[in-house]
C-alpha cells in the first residue's frame, strides 16, 4: 500500500497544470438557457482547444483518437483541471463520457469513424434519450416504440429529463425494437439524429429558477432513422447501454469533489471574514456554523479518500457496485454543504440579484440526489449487490 | 503508485490475528449477567504479544516485528471489530512511546504483553503538559496508563495515579477509575511534534471503524435471517437502507483512515489534517452504525442479552481517547488544509507490497 506519485505521473501533473492555467477560457460560461446557442458555442470551443493541444478524450484509448492515459493521470487531469477553474464538459459530457466510450465497445468501424473524431474535436454534441415519464429508477420500463420498416427505424414515443436536447446534434436513444417484449430484452442502442423531422421538444423549467430549461422532454412521432444507426445487435441494447457503465471507473467526477473541497475552503474564509449571529464575533465562533464547517470538511476529505480507494482498485479489477458508495455519499455531502453554504450567506441568500454565487448552485444541489441514479437506487444496489440482502418482492 | 488495496503478506498479519480473536476472544464471553463482570481480555495480551501485535510497527533492530504503521491500523481494525479491551491500542502505543523515551526493558515488557497499558482519558486535554484529571479504562492489571494530551503522550506508571477512585462505568465490561496524575512532565514521553500522536490517532480511527463494520455485519446477518410479514426483513427498503448507509459511512470511515495512514507514512504535508478528519469520519461511523444496529434488531437489541449495546458504549471509550468528537472538529478547522500545490513527491516503496 502507498499514496505516493511515480515521477511520470509528477510530470504529467505538471503539464496539465501549465496548459491548463494557461489555456482555462478567460469568460464565464452562460448559464441561462435563453442563451443555449452560446452555451454550445462556449463548450464546442472549449473541446476544441483542448483537441488542438492533444488533451481532447482524456480517458479514450489512443487508438480511437483519445489521449490514452493510465487511470492514476486521469485522476490527475480532472484534479488539475477542477484546480485551474476549468469549466465542466457541459453539452459536450454525453458525448464524451458516454456515448464515445459506448461507440467504442460496441459501435462499427463506420459508426466509430465518423462520430469518434466529430466528439473529440468539439464539432458535435451529444444527447441522452434513457429515462421516459414511466421509466426513471425503473429504466427497464420503458416504452417507446421502434418498427422495423425496410433499412429504417420508426420511432414513436417520449423522452425526459434529457439536457441539451434543443443545442444536440445526436441523441443516444434507447427504444423497444421487439413488441410486446418485456423489461431488459428487446431493447435497441440507437443514434439518433436530432434534426430528424418528427422530433418535437418541450422545454421543462427546472426549480432553480425562472428561465432554467436546462432539460427536455422529446416527442417522436413516426421519427424514421437508418437501421444502420443501431449499436450493437438489434434488441440487445440493455447491454450496449451497461458497456460503458463503469468507464471512467471512478474518475468522472474527480472535478467536482475537487470543487467542492474548494466550496468547503472558501466557505471557511468566509465564516472566518463575515459576522455571524450577533453581528459582532466572526460565524466561525458559532458552535453550530463551526461544527458543521469542520464537518464538511471532514467529509470532503473522505470523499477524496473512496475516490483514491475506488481508482486503486479499479487498476486491479473491473469496478464493482462499490462506486454506487462515492456516489451515494458524496451527493449527499455535498448537499449539506451547499446548504451550509446558503445559511453562512444569511439573508443574502434570498435575493438571487445579490448572489454571492452560492444560492443558485444551492438550488441546484437538489439534483445531486436524484440524477445518475436516485439515493434510492444506490442504496439498493449497496444492500442488494454488495451485503447480498434479498430483494424486494416484485409484481 | 496508488494503491490503498491489502497486500497478501499483509492480508496474513490480519488473518492471523482474526484466527487468534475468534478464537480467544469471541462476542459470547460477554456473557449477560444482573451485576457489572469486567472483561478478562488482557489474560490473552501474551498470546498478542506472541503473534507480534505489540510490536508490530517498531523496527526490528529495536526489537520489534518491523512493519509499519499501515499494518498495525489494520491490526487495529480487526480488534474494534471484536471490542477487545481498548487497552490492547493504548498498549500498541505504549510500546513506541516507550522506545522513543529509550526505555528499551519497557519497551520490550510491553511488546510481549505482560505489562498492559491501560487508556487514560483526559477531561479536558492539557495544552502543553500532561498533569490533570483522566478516566483510566480497564486499568485493573494494568501497570501504565498512556496519557495524551495536546503536549503528546506519555506513559504513567500505576504509582503515580493519585486518588484513584473507581466509578460504576457506562460499559459493564470496562472498569472505570477517575486518577489525578500530578506529573506535569512523565519521564516517558514523546511531545506532538513528533507526530507519534497521529499513529495513536489513527488506531483509535480504525478500531472506531472495525467497529463500525461489526455493528454492520451484525445487522446484515440478522436482516437475512428475521422474518416478520413472511419475509426477512432484510428485504424491505426501511431496513435494507439503513444497511446500505451503514456500509456507506464505514466504508468512507476506513478509506480515510488507509489514506491518512499512508499519507502519514508518505511524510504527507497534510499528514495532520487527514489524520483529524479520519477520527471524525470514524468516530461518527461507530456511533451512528451502533445505533442503527439496535434499530434494526428492535426490542432484542434494546436487551443487555445481545451484544448491540456494547458497541454504543465502546464506541464512547474510543471516542474520548484523544479528545472526542466536539474537540476533533475544533482541530479540524484549527489545521491546514492540503495545498493543492504539494502533492507528495519523491516516491519511496512502500515497507510491505
Amino acid at each position: 500500500m502507498q499514496i505516493e506519485f511515480t515521477s511520470e505521473e509528477m510530470a504529467f501533473r505538471a503539464e496539465a497544470r501549465c496548459w491548463l492555467r494557461a489555456n482555462v477560457p478567460a469568460g464565464e460560461r452562460p448559464i441561462h438557457s435563453d442563451r443555449a446557442l452560446d452555451i454550445r458555442e462556449f463548450d464546442l470551443e472549449w473541446q476544441r482547444k483542448q483537441f488542438e493541444a492533444g488533451w481532447a478524450g482524456i480517458s479514450w484509448p489512443s487508438e480511437y483518437g483519445g489521449r490514452g492515459v493510465s487511470l492514476i493521470e486521469q485522476l490527475i487531469w480532472h484534479e488539475e483541471y477542477a484546480r485551474a477553474g476549468a469549466p465542466r464538459a457541459g453539452s459536450c459530457f454525453v458525448g464524451l463520457s458516454h456515448a464515445g466510450p459506448t461507440l467504442i465497445a460496441r459501435g462499427t468501424p463506420e459508426q466509430q469513424a465518423f462520430h469518434l473524431p466529430r466528439i473529440l474535436r468539439g464539432d458535435t454534441v451529444w444527447c441522452q434519450g434513457f429515462s421516459e415519464p414511466g421509466a426513471g429508477s425503473d429504466l427497464a420500463a420503458l416504452g417507446t416504440r421502434a418498427e422495423i420498416d425496410g433499412d429504417e427505424l420508426v420511432v414513436n414515443g417520449a423522452k425526459i429529463w434529457t439536457s441539451y436536447a434543443a443545442i444536440a446534434d445526436y441523441q443516444e436513444l434507447l427504444c423497444r425494437t421487439e413488441a410486446g417484449s418485456r423489461k431488459h430484452s428487446g431493447i435497441s442502442w440507437v443514434i439518433c439524429p436530432m434534426d430528424t423531422p418528427g422530433i418535437e421538444l418541450r422545454p421543462i423549467l427546472t426549480m432553480v429558477g425562472p428561465n432554467d430549461f436546462h432539460f427536455c422532454q422529446v416527442f417522436y412521432n413516426d421519427v424514421r432513422i437508418p437501421l444502420a444507426n443501431v449499436v450493437g445487435e438489434v434488441n440487445d441494447g440493455w447491454n450496449v447501454a451497461n458497456a460503458t457503465l463503469g468507464f471512467e471507473r471512478g474518475t468522472g467526477f474527480v472535478a467536482d469533489q475537487i470543487q467542492n473541497s474548494e466550496l468547503v475552503e472558501r466557505l471557511i474564509a468566509m465564516a472566518r471574514g463575515r459576522c455571524g449571529l450577533d453581528g459582532l464575533s466572526p460565524a466561525i465562533d458559532d458552535g453550530d456554523f463551526a461544527s458543521r464547517l469542520a464537518m464538511s470538511r471532514a467529509e470532503m476529505a473522505g470523499v477524496r479518500a473512496m475516490t483514491y480507494a475506488t481508482v486503486s482498485r479499479a487498476a486491479n479489477a473491473n469496478p464493482g457496485p462499490e462506486g454506487s458508495l462515492v456516489k451515494l455519499f458524496f451527493s449527499e455531502a455535498s448537499q449539506r454543504l451547499r446548504r451550509l453554504g446558503v445559511d453562512l450567506l444569511g439573508p443574502e441568500a434570498l435575493e438571487l440579484s445579490s448572489d454571492a454565487g452560492l444560492t443558485t448552485p444551492y438550488l441546484r444541489s437538489y439534483a445531486a440526489s436524484i440524477g445518475g441514479g436516485t439515493s434510492d437506487v444506490q442504496r439498493n444496489i449497496i444492500a442488494e449487490r454488495v451485503l447480498g440482502l434479498p430483494r424486494a418482492p416484485r409484481p | 503508485m496508488i494503491d490503498m488495496e491489502i497486500s497478501s503478506e499483509q492480508r496474513q498479519i490480519v488473518d492471523s490475528v482474526q484466527n487468534l480473536l475468534a478464537d480467544a476472544l469471541p462476542y459470547d464471553r460477554f456473557v449477560p449477567r444482573p451485576t457489572p463482570v469486567p472483561n478478562a481480555d488482557r489474560a490473552v495480551f501474551t498470546q498478542f504479544g506472541e503473534l507480534g501485535v505489540f510490536g508490530l510497527g517498531l523496527a526490528e533492530a529495536s526489537g520489534g516485528v518491523g512493519y509499519s504503521l499501515v499494518e498495525e491500523v489494520l491490526v487495529a481494525r480487526e480488534c474494534g471489530r471484536f471490542l477487545v479491551s481498548p487497552a490492547v491500542v493504548a498498549t500498541m502505543i505504549g510500546v513506541h512511546v516507550a522506545h522513543f523515551a529509550g526505555d528499551r526493558s519497557h519497551a520490550e515488557a510491553m511488546m510481549r504483553g505482560g505489562t498492559p497499558v491501560a487508556p487514560a482519558l483526559a477531561f479536558a486535554p492539557a495544552a502543553t503538559h500532561f498533569a490533570g484529571k483522566y478516566h483510566l479504562a480497564d486499568a485493573e492489571g494494568a501497570e501504565w496508563a498512556l496519557l495524551w494530551s495536546e503536549g503528546g503522550l506519555a506513559l504513567a506508571h500505576r504509582d503515580s495515579w493519585h486518588g484513584a477512585q473507581n466509578m460504576d462505568s457506562i460499559d459493564s465490561t470496562l472498569t472505570l477509575t477517575r486518577v489525578a496524575v500530578k506529573d506535569i512532565m512523565p519521564p516517558l514521553r514523546v511531545p506532538a511534534a513528533n507526530g507519534l500522536w497521529r499513529r495513536a490517532q489513527l488506531l483509535v480511527s480504525a478500531y472506531l471503524t472495525g467497529l463500525a463494520e461489526a455493528a454492520l455485519d451484525d445487522s446484515v446477518g440478522y436482516a437475512k435471517v428475521r422474518e416478520q410479514f413472511q419475509q426477512p426483513i432484510g428485504a424491505f427498503q426501511a431496513v435494507k437502507h439503513r444497511c446500505a448507509d451503514m456500509l456507506t459511512r464505514a466504508s468512507v470511515a476506513w478509506n480515510s483512515t488507509i489514506f491518512a495512514a499512508l499519507t502519514d507514512q508518505a511524510e504527507g504535508p497534510d499528514a495532520d489534517f487527514q489524520a483529524i478528519a479520519a477520527k471524525i469520519l470514524a468516530s461518527d461511523a461507530a456511533f451512528r452504525n451502533a445505533a442503527v444496529n439496535i434499530q434494526n434488531h428492535g426490542a432484542y437489541g434494546f436487551t443487555g442479552e445481545h451484544h448491540a449495546h456494547l458497541f454504543v458504549k465502546r464506541a464512547h471509550f474510543l471516542d474520548r481517547f484523544g479528545g472526542d468528537a466536539t474537540y476533533q472538529k475544533r482541530r479540524m478547522l484549527a489545521a491546514n488544509a492540503p495545498s493543492s500545490d504539494a502533492e507528495r513527491s519523491s516516491p519511496v516503496d512502500g515497507l510491505a507490497g
